[in-house]
């Protein structure tokens, strides 16, 4: 019995006492060691930065993009929607940090990190990797975009931290380093994205064209501009949905109903139109619950509504107002345009950031910056009417005698006009803040038109708190400090 | 005032239950003139008195009337055997015989009819042809011959009962006979018969834990005697780790709470009874719900990441206590409030290095070794059931001081005016509305008085080779808020038994079940119950006051109504846990045991809740349900080889060992949306799953261990121990952890030189110990670093996130201390005296250290940073009377001090806002801005730049907005003009300065009355919940104190005006919302009576105990919230804040303990 005893100990004590049982892997994640080893989860990296991107925008696209302009007041008092209108941004504000941007930017940086090294081990083909890295490319160049127009100066990251080891302290880089890397960054997306994708939720060839022609104009360098939206505008894959029909009468019963059932109105209400470049897709399957844009918009009792003067600035002829905003029993405006028939118990929808009709107008800005010859002239208002042609029939349109009158239409007076066919058509899509800035007019429109000082420091974001104190090297804003 | 009652009553229920006892009361004196009975007449006055002592009779009264025996005799015998008759007479009275068996030879057979008649009539008639006659003694009848005294002396019997001080009957106490060999023992009822031998007449009582009695004992007499518990306790056997040691042997510094610490009412929790008794020992509840979690330091915080919960080892079982997060994320309960604290014998708390390092890697926040009770010790004990029951009316300690509706009003239309910002919502344009016209103390509706029960039964015993107690509880446990239940069923068994001289083996089984259907309690959700009962305009009332309906939206659907959404909002927490333990032990040598264990537990935590449509506040609206699912699974085999061998005055121990423990959880968690039915909403009603997640998680721990032990004449104490633990949580280089302690000990009252001292000083030890621990609390897998699938997708692509950063240099966090110590006792233990001093410093923290942003993570798991603890810990015991009255006082008090000695770069770190990491500065104290006052009018801002100009203080920038009359004045530290981050300071430590307890019990006879206080001096506390009322982020209710609020131009106060949304930050964290959170808190007070003994003889109940008490009845505090012990985070470094939570309760319970 004894001697059993001690038998049955020691064998115990051995089997146990080797040491590699400790180590254990998670069953139900993957470790640092573990991943990626296959396409499926270069894929699914991918996928979780659009997620991460999703997250930052999902009402921000009109936070940072839209808020700050005259066009919306604060219905349901919300503090912090209350100091983006108000310009009023402090630094604690959760909407100052840039968290969302860089975890979007961390998966970006994983699939250009790993697809190589999984290319050179064979384990894929070059046909399945490169989209999967020009898709990153893309993300990562567009996610740089958006942290530059709102906060400026951003910690440049290009190579993911994968350890404790990696970890240094990264200072500010000045944006025009982050234009070169954004640029470099949409070129190789171009080269590696097969035309054949076409796809208007995931990053293509005609997205990186059409966001690289914007950071271009962001820098003012129409030439490249108009180059890069040429590539889309060619591109036969996307065409101008329709609005004006002459099967429609403003008189008509059920003229809203139509203009709400019409091409154009889908593009925000459907997703996926002929016209969309890039869209970021929401759907309850996927367990989106984005239920911002009518709580926000649309709802009983929206956060934000129009301004009135804002809203009257559309034309009676113009019908993509009676897309984008309806004027209430009460005599106050909200925005429909992305809620049209919406019901939050069934329904999401995607997020439009990229369209054909941007690009159009875009390339009209990118001309008339260039010169005022009579040629160019033309160039640009050709553009802006087949926009405006959309918007009302021809009787819309501008007649060349008229923009061409230059008593009028003064070179700067024909700038205006494109800016603001920018702000009818583009409305509550979350262009209107960053093309009053891109166009140096943020200060004196919004004080214009919505008595509101912006001092010209303030025009960035301040960074949030948390980040200026943990890191060595982030320095807060000027206005800011 | 006590004793005169106290006697009057013990002779109220001789007399009553057993008429004509005193006939044989005198009989008694004639026969033995030197028994010490009462000759005293009886008072007239007992007869009042009685009243008095109805409550307590009306307990035994029931029982008596139950008990089968009956006064009057019935006998109907022919020809009968005497010994028969008198078994009748024995069922009959309840009377004991005692008789020679010799004696009663001779007895003829008895034929008799009687009917009704007393007692002493039967036994005449029965004992009239005998030869032989009776003594009546008690209630006992001696069977004594007829010739007299002679004969009498041969008999040579003596009996009787032995109790202890509370007439409670001792078993197992052994009475000797002096000078001779004669020992018995006594039985479950105290109760014990020896036969004297010519010559000897002095008995010797002895058991351990009580002092010894000589008692000089006569024939025939029934002697009474009662044993006091021994002060000195040197002898008891204090539970280590992997043993046992005697208390004089200790070399570390240990703590030790008895069952009968344990608190009283229904709600008591191990936390709770721990609270102020063990020196060091620093507890707060984060909330007063029933299970709620705790923060528990042991000599201070020493680590970051939120492990600073001591190792809790149950039944030598290690639990590692991590608290449960509810569903919602807003509260988090106790790992160990599935132990009913009825099954609890006793707890050791491990304080220092040198007791703990055997524990090892686990051991840096002490070890609280719990021992349940029964299945312990072999020998003879009877079956014995115990049932216990406490009744308990419950309510909240204290109430906030809301404002009333029409002070509310004007307060809101003034935030709103201070805005620019018109009113028009009805409730204020409109004050007559009768919906509006009125004010509701949503306390009174949300809180309420409630009835809470508990129940315990239990059975144990023991033989030779046989110990078993199992115990059955049930807990009933109402909290004070309106429709919430909490129900808890705890079972446990334990057994042990010898296989053979030399092998012993146990099983320890328990089962427990919880049912708690709880609202939200804390948390910044706004709804919040809890939040809701102080936040909710006072304008609204639950119920429509026209229709009477209760409504679900308070107003135009401005605020959910709190009632509502108590009664609607169904969230349920259920918890099961099954353990099994299973040992063998064998003694292989002489000296030489062999221990080998397997222990399993399963644990499962349900929870689920549901938010109906009718509260959703979007259009339109959505129900929203969760269901998640947890289940833990541990396994541990421990073997152990101990040998302990006495040679002469040498005490050798040894014990080495190793161990493996596998921990394995399983989550599972769901979300759904859109239900079919709002009634019935199991999870899969839901149309849609917006999250669904499954997790499994491992982790494995590999350990060898060894202590030695050696002491000479229990003077010279040395022990030394090693521990190399090995953790999967830890990368591969990193993975063992080496602990190694060594103590000592010297009894220096026995050396020689001190003799002359022996009278005063009875025993005097000083000790000394070193000793490393370690602490591995951060997530499984934390060093590889984790990728994971989300629940969501992208466009219906899975998508896979990159959670956390791989930290290839992830080690132990360890912690060395050193600890003095004396253990001093005077006057044959009247005075107890223990002092400890220690000094702790922890490296190589865990911590989940903040990250940049632009890395894409918010933290990494890494190791950094220093931290010491310092502190001295007295406790002294006294037994100040120890006569008839008997009053015990304990006393405690410790001092800690906390200090980061060391971070990365020396760089602050600030968690959670305002809680504070600096180099030379305790850990978590606050930091934020310095409240000056409240600027009287516009002009009063005035800032004097260093150049000479003067400008206005500004807020946040040098272009910000400019303070007026109505703001804050801020301590502008860098003097530069402008109120930034740059100007927050050290403003308050949550840390106390000293904790203490104060307990008393006095007792005489069976009446005993303790109190306990528990004080905590110097810690502040940051008042959120009032912080956040008065930023007015949405339209919630004030305090009274906001009453005093800046009104206008010229008003002189020190409360800022109230702006909707607090645009000038006049409420962020600050010094205006640090409160003083000292207390002191009368805990408990117990005032318990047993039953005599004697009374309860020849019944079947054995004891019994009843008692009424009170717990939290008093707190002394300045604190303005709910209670300033609260903490609302589980993090040990966010410590001292006040959200909100569910404040404790006081209640008055009454209960009663019988034993059969």
């Amino acid at each position: 019995m004894k001697k059993n005893i001690i038998t049955w100990f020691i064998t115990f004590g051995m089997m146990f006492s080797s040491c590699s049982m400790l180590d254990i892997e998670p069953t139900t994640s993957w470790t640092s060691a573990n991943i990626p080893t296959e396409e499926a989860h270069l894929e699914g990296i991918l996928y979780a930065g659009y997620s991460r991107l999703q997250s930052a925008l999902r009402i921000n696209f009109l936070v940072y993009g839209e808020m700050r302009a005259e066009v919306f007041y604060n219905n349901a008092f919300n503090v912090n929607i209350d100091k983006v209108i108000a310009n009023k941004l402090d630094n604690g504000m959760a909407l100052a940090s840039w968290q969302t941007f860089y975890e979007a930017i961390k998966q970006a940086n994983l699939v250009l990190e790993y697809t190589p090294e999984l290319l050179e081990n064979g384990v894929i083909e070059e046909a399945t990797a490169n989209p999967i890295m020009g898709q990153a490319y893309v993300l990562r160049a567009y996610t740089y975009f958006y942290l530059v127009r709102i906060w400026g100066d951003v910690p440049l990251i290009t190579e993911p931290f994968l350890s404790y080891n990696d970890l240094r302290d990264v200072s500010r880089t000045p944006q025009d380093q982050v234009f070169v890397q954004i640029h470099s960054d949409l070129q190789q997306a171009v080269k590696l994205i097969p035309a054949s994708a076409t796809g208007r939720t995931t990053f293509t060839q005609a997205s990186a064209y059409a966001i690289d022609a914007h950071v271009y104009a962001w820098e003012h360098d129409y030439e490249k501009v108009i180059e890069q939206a040429d590539f889309v505008l060619k591109n036969n894959n996307y065409a101008l949905s329709s609005l004006y029909s002459t099967s429609i009468n403003v008189n008509d019963k059920d003229f809203k109903e139509k203009l709400h059932a019409s091409e154009f109105a889908r593009i925000f209400n459907e997703g996926r139109s002929k016209e969309s470049i890039f869209e970021l897709a929401f759907s309850m399957d996927d367990g989106d619950d984005n239920q911002y844009l009518s709580s926000y918009l649309s709802g009983s009792f929206p956060i934000v509504r129009p301004n009135q003067a804002y809203a009257e600035t559309f034309d009676d002829a113009d019908w993509r107002a009676v897309v984008a905003h309806e004027m209430a029993s009460n005599g106050l405006y909200k925005v429909i345009k992305f809620t049209i028939g919406f019901s939050s118990d069934v329904d999401t929808r995607n997020i439009v950031l990229l369209r054909l009709a941007d690009l159009y107008l875009l390339k009209a800005e990118a001309i008339a910056h260039l010169g005022d010859s009579d040629e160019h002239r033309r160039e640009a208002m050709a553009l802006v009417n087949r926009i405006r042609n959309r918007a009302g029939g021809p009787g819309f349109e501008i007649p060349e005698a008229e923009f061409m009158n230059r008593e009028v239409f003064t070179a700067e007076y024909l700038k205006d006009f494109i800016l603001e066919e920018r702000k009818f058509e583009l409305c509550y899509e979350g262009h209107r803040w960053f093309d009053l800035v891109r166009w140096g007019k943020a200060v004196e429109i919004v004080k214009e038109r919505a008595g509101i000082d912006i001092h010209p420091l303030s025009i960035v974001w301040p960074i949030h708190i948390e980040e200026v104190r943990r890191g060595a090297g982030v320095e807060q804003n000027e206005y800011y400090k | 005032m006590l004793k005169p009652a106290y006697s009057e009553l013990k002779r109220l229920t001789n007399y009553d239950h057993d008429k004509g006892q005193t006939i044989q009361f005198m009989k008694n004196y004639e026969l033995n003139p030197h028994l010490d009975f009462d000759r005293t007449v009886f008072s007239k006055r007992y007869t009042i008195r009685t009243y008095l002592m109805i409550s307590f009779m009306l307990y035994s009264a029931l029982l008596l009337a139950g008990n089968g025996y009956s006064q009057s005799i019935n006998l109907k015998v022919s020809r009968a055997q005497f010994e028969t008759v008198v078994h009748e007479l024995h069922k009959q009275s309840g009377f004991d015989f005692i008789y020679n068996p010799s004696a009663i030879s001779g007895a003829s057979d008895v034929t008799l009819n009687l009917q009704n008649v007393e007692l002493t009539e039967a036994l005449n008639a029965v004992f009239r042809n005998q030869p032989f006659g009776f003594v009546i003694n008690g209630r006992t009848v001696i069977v004594q011959p007829r010739e007299g005294r002679r004969t009498v002396l041969q008999s040579r019997i003596v009996e009787g009962v032995v109790t202890d001080r509370n007439q409670v009957p001792l078993q197992g106490v052994t009475v000797s006979l002096k000078g001779t060999r004669v020992v018995t023992q006594t039985n479950e009822r105290g109760r014990f018969s020896i036969q004297l031998e010519a010559g000897h007449s002095v008995l010797v009582f002895s058991m351990v834990g009580h002092e010894s009695k000589e008692v000089t004992a006569r024939v025939g007499e029934t002697l009474s005697v009662v044993l006091f518990e021994s002060m000195d306790d040197l002898d008891e056997v204090v539970v280590i780790g992997y043993g046992a040691q005697a208390k004089r042997d200790l070399t570390g510094a240990i703590t030790s709470i008895s069952a009968e610490d344990m608190e009283s009412n229904p709600g008591a929790t191990i936390n709770s009874a721990l609270q102020g008794k063990v020196p060091g020992m620093q507890i707060v509840t984060t909330s007063g719900e029933p299970g709620a979690g705790s923060n528990i330091k042991i000599r201070g915080a020493s680590s970051i990441s939120g492990g600073s919960e001591p190792l809790y080892i149950i039944d030598g079982v290690p639990m590692e206590a991590e608290n449960i997060s509810s569903i919602d994320g807003d509260a988090s309960f106790s790992p160990i409030a599935n132990l009913n604290p009825n099954d609890i014998e006793s707890i050791e708390v491990l304080k220092d290095a040198a007791s703990g390092a055997i524990y090892g890697s686990r051991a840096a926040n002490g070890v609280v070794i719990i021992t349940t009770k029964g299945g312990n010790k072999f020998g003879a004990m009877a079956p014995r059931a115990t049932f216990d029951h406490t009744s308990s009316i419950v309510s909240i300690s204290r109430k906030l001081d809301v404002m009333n509706g029409e002070q509310f009003r004007t307060a809101y239309a003034e935030a709103r005016a201070n805005n620019g910002q018109p009113v028009t919502q009805l409730w204020v344009t409109n004050p007559h509305h009768p919906y509006y016209n009125r004010t509701t103390d949503w306390q009174d509706v949300i809180f309420r008085t409630a009835y809470q029960n508990s129940n315990n039964l239990s059975l144990r015993g023991s033989s030779d080779r046989f110990a078993y107690g199992i115990s059955l509880g049930y807990r009933d446990l109402q909290p004070v808020i309106v429709h919430t239940g909490y129900k808890q069923l705890n079972m446990r068994g334990n057994f042990t038994y010898k296989l053979s001289k030399r092998v012993s083996a146990g099983t320890n089984v328990s089962y427990t079940d919880v049912d708690y259907n709880r609202i939200l309690s804390s948390s910044s959700n706004n709804y919040s119950a809890l939040r809701a009962a102080v936040f909710t305009n006072p304008v609204f009332s639950p119920y429509d006051p026209l229709t009477g309906e209760l409504t679900d939206w308070l107003g135009q659907r401005e605020m959910r109504n709190p009632l509502a959404m108590a009664q609607k909002v169904p969230i349920s927490f259920f918890r099961r846990a099954v353990t099994f333990n299973q040992y063998v032990s064998a003694e292989l040598a002489r000296g030489l045991t062999l221990r080998t264990s397997l222990y399993t537990n399963i644990s499962t935590v349900k929870q689920s809740s549901f938010q109906p449509k009718e509260f959703d506040s979007a259009t339109p609206r959505r129900d929203f349900g969760k269901y998640s699912e947890n289940t833990a699974n541990k396994l541990v085999n421990e073997n152990t080889l101990t040998y302990d061998r006495k040679f002469g005055k040498h005490r050798l121990g040894a014990v080495i060992g190793q161990s493996i423990e596998r921990d394995f959880s399983e989550n599972l968690r769901l979300e759904g949306e859109n239900y079919i039915d709002s009634k019935v909403t199991p999870i899969q009603n839901a149309s849609r799953f917006s999250a669904i997640t499954r997790t499994e998680s491992e982790r494995i721990m590999l350990s060898f261990f060894g202590r030695a032990n050696y002491n000479y004449a229990s003077r010279y104490l040395l022990s030394f121990t090693l521990r190399a633990d090995g953790s999967s949580r830890f990368g591969p280089d990193k993975r063992f952890g080496f602990f190694p302690s060594a103590s000592a000990g010297w009894r220096f009252s026995d050396e020689e030189f001190m003799r002359f001292a022996k009278d005063v000083l009875t025993d005097g030890k000083i000790r000394g110990s070193v000793g490393v621990t370690g602490n591995q609390s951060i997530s499984n897998y934390a060093w590889q670093g984790s990728f994971s699938a989300s629940s969501n997708r992208y466009d219906g692509h899975v998508i896979i996130n990159h959670n956390s950063l791989m930290n290839t240099n992830l080690g132990w966090e360890t912690t060395i201390q050193y600890n003095v110590g004396m253990d001093l006792m005077f006057f044959k233990g009247r005075v107890n005296l223990t002092a400890d001093a220690y000094h702790k410093s922890s490296k190589d923290l865990l911590f989940n250290f903040p990250t940049n942003y632009y890395t894409g993570f918010s933290s990494v798991a890494t190791n950094f940073g220093n931290i010491e603890n310092r502190g001295i810990e007295f406790l002294i015991e006294t037994v100040n009377t120890d006569n008839a009255v008997r009053w015990e006082t304990g006393f405690n008090i410790s001092f800690n001090r906390n200090k980061i000695t060391d971070l990365p770069q020396g760089d602050d770190i600030l968690i959670s806002g305002y809680s504070l990491g600096r180099v030379g500065k305790p850990i978590g104290i606050f930091f934020a801005h310095q409240a000056l006052g409240v600027y009287d009018r516009d002009e009063s801002n005035v800032y004097y730049a260093p150049d000479g100009t003067i400008g206005q203080y500004r807020k946040g920038a040098s272009t910000g907005e400019v303070f007026k009359g109505g703001d804050m004045i801020w301590a502008d530290l860098d003097g530069n003009g402008v109120i930034d981050d740059d100007d927050r300071t050290i403003i308050g430590d949550p840390n106390p300065k000293f904790i203490a307890g104060l307990n008393n019990r006095i007792s005489y006879k069976g009446w005993s009355l303790s109190a306990n206080f528990y004080w905590s001096k110097g810690n502040m506390v940051m008042n959120e919940l009032r912080r956040r009322r008065n930023q007015m982020t949405y339209t919630g209710n004030l305090g009274q104190d906001a009453l005093k609020r800046w009104r206008q131009q010229g008003d002189v106060t020190d409360f800022p005006m109230i702006r909707y949304g607090d645009a000038m930050e006049n409420f962020r964290p600050s010094s205006f919302s640090v409160e003083d959170g000292s207390f002191i808190r009368l805990k408990e007070v117990i005032l318990s009576y047993s039953i005599p003994a004697d009374y309860l003889r020849g019944l079947f109940v054995n004891s019994i105990n009843a008692y009424v008490s009170g717990t939290n009845l008093l707190t002394w505090s300045k604190y303005s919230g709910y209670d300033p012990e609260v903490n609302s985070s589980t993090n040990p470094f966010v410590q001292g804040v006040d959200n909100g939570s569910f404040p404790k309760s006081r209640s008055f319970n009454l209960g009663i303990r019988v034993q059969f």
